[in-house]
């Protein structure tokens, strides 16, 4: 009985889902329609959509396994991605918004290209290899963790469940390109609020209330309870430390987020959705590591911490709830997967096919290339997943920090410094990948296991202001760039104009 | 201790959700004037 209850939940939220994305097909049939949505979405929409985005699977599974390991220390986590959120939402979003609202950009490369007039289109090249190579094994990667809980939930076949997650996902990201996956990802980053927000309610209540919580983590490990962890104040501690909340640097430039602030119907969207985003990223991290925390007292001795979630969702809740728990994981696994589908998409048909060989296919024609981009891409990812399920899963945070360092440091320095010259662009966005890369395969051993996303921004920038200071920048982009910030007026002043007359 | 926590845990807490919480509010609530006018 529980098991139908559990698929009865499923099945309804898959076939919404794939109604979403009838719904969403007609807006899809040009390129701007089919990568931003026509720019039309309001700020609940873009608000949900990033943070649904930036939060995978590892937020429900990765994140309340570490409140279950570590206790307190996992709130640096949570520092560094709330920070990243808010200081995204409140500085970036709006200059970068009125910048592609005046490129008449649709992807992030479109940006790079028009604010550094990079005619050779070196940077587009760039970013749509750099995109393009990260994202497809991510996607797989998600795929992968899809199949994993089905398993644990319903202990379905594995196969199985990476079939039916792979298919419902490129169904409607295909059909309703990033509308589609922009509305679903608001339905998913509510049903994540709602389950991150009920089960450390839940959890703490069922482990006897918050303080003999406490007392009971104390009991098992005094340092459950402290900011740094069995580490102390040590070196590395401190560079513990320092890795957990780089992962939230990601937030302020990865091109996954940023296309939610392209998309958006106005910059005047932005401070509402700021606020909602920040709030929202708040309710996620902290339930995660509380749910865990609670989860350590109730379950302990588990052999896979990450296994905490659904054993809570179905050891404390009724059938019910339980299905709605499984959606959830598959919401947070979904959301990042179809973003990263277009992303991708985006890339190879816009960045490539339409910017770089033949820019007279038609609006129609390319749109149909989008989505046979989707579903190759999809059906590619599949197979990696139906193939080889556990080498692949450390490139997710690979992933992620690859992304960034390659683009947080040029997107800052072309946003905050107006003498950002192309060349330093390019070496910035070089370096920042190469360095990430380099870092994890020859260095991060040695350094106790410093987060590679560190090395990678912070070389980015010094190479971006570096090669800056010895070119000049391109013609034209200073005065641009004076221009877009007497539009905007800072983040905080009253008096200034906002919409162009 | 307090309720059941170190000093230095609830100093985390409230440092990793005030500021962001506050940064955001400010930056919404002076749109909202600016934008009434």
């Amino acid at each position: 009985m529980d098991r139908v209850i559990l698929i009865a939940v499923l099945v309804i939220y898959l076939l919404i889902l794939l109604a979403i994305g009838v719904w969403a097909r007609r807006d899809a049939s040009d390129v701007a329609g089919y990568y931003v949505a026509g720019k039309k979405l309001p700020a609940w929409v873009i608000a949900f959509s990033s943070n649904a985005t930036g939060e995978s699977a590892w937020l429900l599974l990765g994140l309340t396994g570490m409140g279950y390991v570590v206790g307190i220390h996992a709130f640096w986590v949570v520092l560094g991605e709330v920070l990243g959120v808010t200081l995204a939402w409140v500085f970036i979003a709006r200059p970068f918004k009125v910048y592609t609202d005046r490129f008449d950009s649709i992807t992030v490369p479109d940006f790079l290209e028009d604010r550094f007039r990079d005619e050779r289109q070196i940077l587009r090249r760039l970013s749509a290899f750099i995109i393009f190579s990260m994202v497809a094994v991510y996607i797989a990667a998600q795929l992968t963790a899809a199949g994993k809980a089905f398993n644990a939930f319903l202990d379905m076949n594995y196969e199985a469940g990476v079939l039916l997650g792979a298919v419902v996902v490129l169904f409607y990201t295909a059909v309703g390109g990033f509308k589609a996956v922009a509305y679903s990802d608001l339905l998913q980053g509510v049903l994540m609020f709602g389950c991150l927000l009920v089960l450390p309610i839940v959890g703490i209540a069922a482990a006897g209330g918050w303080v003999p919580m406490m007392e009971a983590l104390a009991a098992e490990d005094a340092n459950l309870l402290l900011p740094m962890g069995e580490f102390g104040f040590s070196v590395t501690g401190v560079f513990s430390v320092l890795s957990f909340v780089g992962i939230g640097m990601a937030f302020l430039g990865a091109p996954q987020l940023l296309v939610r602030f392209i998309s958006a119907r106005d910059v005047e969207e932005i401070p509402h959705a700021g606020l909602i985003a920040v709030v929202s990223i708040i309710v996620f991290d902290v339930g995660a590591v509380l749910a865990g925390m609670a989860g350590r007292v109730l379950f302990p001795g588990l052999t896979d911490a990450e296994t905490i979630m659904p054993m809570m969702s179905t050891e404390l809740f009724p059938a019910l709830f339980a299905g709605v728990f499984l959606v959830v994981v598959l919401a947070a696994i979904m959301s990042t997967a179809d973003s990263l589908l277009i992303l991708a998409s985006s890339a190879v048909v816009r960045d490539v096919l339409q910017k770089i060989y033949n820019p007279s296919l038609s609006e129609r024609q390319l749109s149909w290339y989008g989505k046979l981009t989707v579903v190759v891409l999809g059906g590619a990812a599949l197979v990696v997943a139906l193939a080889e399920a556990r080498v692949i899963f450390w490139f997710v945070l690979f992933a992620w920090s690859g992304l960034a360092a390659a683009f947080v440091p040029v997107v800052l320095c072309a946003l905050f410094w107006k003498r950002t010259t192309l060349a330093g662009a390019v070496w910035g966005m070089l370096t920042g990948f190469v360095v990430t890369v380099g870092w994890v395969l020859l260095f991060k051993t040695q350094f106790y296991d410093l987060y590679e996303m560190l090395p990678g921004v912070a070389a980015g920038l010094l190479v971006t202001i570096g090669v800056s200071l010895f070119t000049a920048p391109p013609p034209g982009a200073e005065a641009e760039f004076d221009s877009v910030w007497q539009k905007l007026g800072a983040s905080f002043r009253q008096s200034a104009p906002v919409k162009d007359a | 201790m307090i309720a059941g926590l170190p000093w230095t845990a609830w100093l985390l807490m409230v440092v990793t959700v005030a500021p962001a919480l506050a940064l955001v509010s400010v930056f919404y609530l002076s749109h909202r004037r600016r934008t009434n006018r």
